[in-house]
């Protein structure tokens, strides 16, 4: 790498960051990008998004929206929304980080549009993000996605799933897939917000009727989450069905 | 002199099919036609069916599992027989019994009042059967030898038989192909070396009259009512016009085809000897009846079976006036009785149509599946049942969504006539086919061609729907047809559509071919509202060297900024083309553009 772009990385030169961002060399502009976004000059912010705002290569694009995703600054959520509907799946999911980073009016929309997306990985890195936000708002479209098959929504699920939700996952088992399936139903029975008991307790025989390793492991999760003390119905049956799987 | 079973002409000693025999003679023309029983120098065959019972028949060679032949009586509905047997040509109808190949080389002649054979006789071993024709005295075959053909050396002969009993009566050689007889007023008429139609005695196979058409081959002849008609691409008469063997000074028929069906034939290839049994041919030819005045056809309609398809087509200028579609099967066997059709299906089942509306009047069933099928009903013409003549656009349409893959020429053909048909619905057809994904290639271009042609702003709203239509992943819908659409709503010119169009623009899921069609759109319809998402557009992708693939789409991109954008998208554009991550093929064209434009502005 020249000296002078070691030396503008090290001494935060947002004016030789900037050439080099906008210069013909991929390589030098990636790096650029990468250590603008390190920056907190608020020059290197307004550097990167009119970069971006003017269109970059697609590597360089993919850098600087990497290097705005940490300022978290609401201001730059059109940018984003533009991005998280670029042509390049890439870019989308990208700009998708930096929307999920953002907790403003207007961000969740964002995100739950790019439920619809075609691409199954632009779809899975939106449902993640919406269920670490726990976005109620996305339930019934994560809910439809795991019907259609999405295996990456079920935990997401699992964080944002209601009563109504929760009976109709019951209803599908056999249906879907199971491991998204054993996810939602899992991440429900670790929320302290989900209930009543008699749901919980259907929820862990229904986790018991799954085949394989994920449904037992999340049982024994369920199990461990809560306090030593907690003799509640569904613990019980939670440790009826380990017990009966550890004599197999 | 030679005698014996060998043919001569009774005039001049001169064998059948000799070389000096003299073509194009008046005389002998009008002799021949004469001993025809001509009417006004027009032979005709019999206005009735040929069997002698006078009843409309039909003789069919049935599919295993029970190969054989059975005759039906349209008139009664019923079976009249059904035996068992090899049935390897078509079967002919003479007054008394039916005859066809049975086996290899044999020629069996079968009572038509309860299929017991009558006579078996021998064909030429080693011999190819190009036809069998019978009269109520003679049956005749036409056959060629197998192998090289040397001149001089026999090619083709015509056999003929006693109808009562098979003896050979005479046959008569030639050292040029001969193709399939047919027999009416006691002549014997055969296509001859491609170019010429002979005349014989059946009785003794002298040659009476040859006729040579200079413009064409002569592949085939048919008996009607109407008169004898021979020809290939195009239909003579035999009258006292025939000698003069051009179409100008012959009587001719020929109708308009559609361009998908230039090759369907009138009568079929005499010379093809695979056309002696049922084929292909049976399943995709011309049904036509003449006027009695033989100069055109008959309510000025030709009628095209394609396989599953019936179509009758205005003779002028190939106009569809009805269309039928027959559902499931082939049918196998068809025949043009004048006020109806007659059409036979491979499961057997009889259906009669109205040759005028297409309305189906009469359907009866054989009760088995059928190789092919001899319609012998001349004049059958059964009453009609209360039945509406099917709907064109329905049927038409009908066709285009059938999924039998083999049909891409009539389906190409229908997507044309439903343009041509001034039916409200036929932009709903042709929006619905560009915008679905099971379509055959051609079909959907053909459809998009007509589409941008036919569409008018009268169509606008199911425009407007069409386009509106989004790939969703969880809706599960998804945008089909976009590039189509947006040249559809170009041609309209509705700026109300630019903002639909947009969309589609900045969608990731708008494939990358469509895109220069939908910004060509945006640029046409010269609403103001796409300039910011033209602009958008290019400064998105600009830089991205995937659209290096597709120069076209910023290119128009660029062009629709320059014409539709102000100072400000020329500054953009001025440094669009001067910047390093700018594609270079882009940066040439907007400085190129911007040069011509005003070069102070071209960025150096």
């Amino acid at each position: 790498m020249p000296v002078s772009t070691l030396l503008a990385q090290t001494t935060g030169n947002v004016d030789a960051l900037e050439a080099d961002l906008l210069g013909s060399d991929l390589d030098r502009a990636v790096a650029a990008a990468t250590s603008l976004g390190a920056l907190g000059d608020p020059r290197a912010v307004a550097t990167l998004a009119g970069a971006l705002d003017l269109g970059l290569p697609p590597r360089v694009a993919l850098a600087s929206l990497e290097g705005l995703t940490a300022k978290k600054d609401p201001l730059l959520l059109d940018l984003f929304r533009r991005y998280a509907a670029h042509r390049r799946p890439e870019l989308r999911k990208v700009a998708l980080d930096a929307v999920g980073a953002l907790l403003v009016p207007g961000s969740s929309a964002v995100l739950i549009d790019a439920l619809s997306d075609t691409d199954v990985t632009v779809r899975a890195k939106a449902g993640r993000i919406l269920g670490e936000r726990r976005e109620r708002a996305a339930e019934e479209p994560l809910f439809r996605l795991l019907v259609r098959g999405d295996e990456a929504v079920g935990e997401p699920l699992g964080r944002v799933a209601g009563i109504g939700t929760v009976e109709k996952l019951l209803d599908l088992l056999g249906q879907v897939p199971d491991r998204p399936l054993a996810m939602a139903l899992g991440g429900c029975l670790v929320r302290a917000d989900f209930g009543p008991e008699p749901l919980r307790v259907d929820v862990v025989k229904a986790l018991g009727k799954l085949p394989g390793n994920d449904a037992i492991v999340l049982i024994e999760d369920y199990d461990k989450s809560l306090p030593d003390k907690d003799d509640r119905p569904s613990r019980a049956e939670a440790r009826r069905i380990l017990e009966g799987r550890k004599g197999q | 002199m030679r005698c014996g079973l060998l043919a001569l002409c009774a005039a001049c000693q001169t064998p059948a099919f000799h070389a000096q025999f003299g073509d194009n003679d008046a005389a002998r023309l009008s002799g021949a036609l004469s001993r025809m029983g001509a009417r006004d120098e027009v032979p005709r065959a019999p206005a009735k069916p040929t069997n002698a019972t006078g009843r409309a028949m039909l003789l069919a060679a049935t599919r295993a599992p029970q190969s054989g032949m059975l005759a039906y009586d349209l008139e009664s509905g019923k079976v009249l027989w059904s035996q068992p047997a090899d049935v390897r040509s078509r079967i002919v109808v003479a007054p008394t019994v039916a005859l066809c190949r049975e086996g290899k080389d044999t020629l069996v002649a079968r009572s038509l009042r309860d299929g017991a054979v009558r006579w078996r006789a021998a064909l030429p071993g080693g011999s190819r059967l190009l036809g069998v024709a019978a009269d109520a005295h003679t049956a005749v075959v036409v056959t060629e030898g197998e192998g090289a053909r040397v001149e001089g050396r026999e090619v083709a002969a015509v056999t003929a038989f006693s109808i009562d009993n098979g003896a050979v009566r005479w046959r008569a050689p030639a050292t040029g192909r001969l193709g399939a007889p047919a027999m009416t007023g006691g002549m014997v008429l055969v296509p001859f070396a491609h170019q010429y139609l002979s005349v014989l005695d059946a009785a003794t196979g002298g040659e009476v009259a040859r006729v040579r058409n200079r413009d064409q081959e002569v592949e085939a002849v048919v008996p009607t009512a109407e008169g004898v008609f021979f020809g290939s691409s195009s239909l003579y008469r035999l009258d006292a016009r025939a000698f003069r063997g051009s179409a100008t000074e012959s009587t001719v028929l020929r109708a308009a085809l559609p361009e998908e069906f230039l090759r369907v034939s009138y009568a079929g290839d005499g010379y093809n000897a695979a056309q002696a049994q049922y084929t292909a041919y049976d399943r995709n030819r011309l049904l036509w009846r003449a006027t009695s005045d033989g100069r055109g056809f008959r309510d000025g309609a030709v009628v095209l079976h394609n396989y599953r398809f019936v179509f009758a087509l205005d003779a002028s200028d190939a106009g569809v006036r009805w269309a039928y579609a027959y559902p499931g099967e082939d049918l196998v066997a068809s025949a043009n009785l004048g006020a109806v059709l007659l059409l036979v299906s491979a499961r057997g089942e009889i259906v009669v149509l109205d040759a005028a509306s297409g309305a189906q009047r009469w359907t009866r069933s054989l009760g088995q599946p059928i190789l092919g099928a001899t319609i012998d009903a001349e004049g059958f013409s059964p009453s009609a049942g209360p039945s509406a003549a099917a709907d064109l656009h329905g049927t038409l349409t009908e066709i285009i969504w059938d999924p039998d893959r083999r049909f891409e020429q009539v389906k190409l053909f229908a997507v044309a006539e439903l343009s041509r048909a001034r039916d409200s619905r036929a932009i709903e057809s042709l929006l619905r086919i560009v915008t679905h994904d099971n379509v055959d290639r051609r079909v959907h271009e053909r459809a998009a061609k007509t589409l941008v042609e036919r569409i008018d702003a009268t169509s606008l709203p199911i425009l407007r729907q069409a386009l509106a239509v989004r790939t969703d992943y969880l809706a599960g819908t998804k945008a089909r047809g976009v590039d189509v659409l947006a040249r559809a709503a170009a041609k309209v010119g509705a700026a109300e559509l630019a903002p639909l169009l947009v969309a589609h623009l900045l969608d990731a899921e708008t494939p990358v071919t469509a895109l220069a069609d939908i910004a060509t759109a945006l640029v046409a319809l010269g609403d103001r509202s796409a300039i910011e998402p033209l602009a958008q557009f290019v400064l998105d992708h600009r830089a991205d060297e995937a659209m290096e693939a597709h120069p076209e789409v910023l290119r128009v991109a660029i062009d629709g900024l320059m014409r539709l954008g102000g100072p400000g998208h020329r500054q953009l554009l001025t440094f669009a083309g001067g910047d390093g991550h700018t594609r270079s093929f882009l940066r040439a064209h907007v400085m190129g553009k911007l040069a011509a434009a005003s070069p102070a502005a071209a960025p150096r």
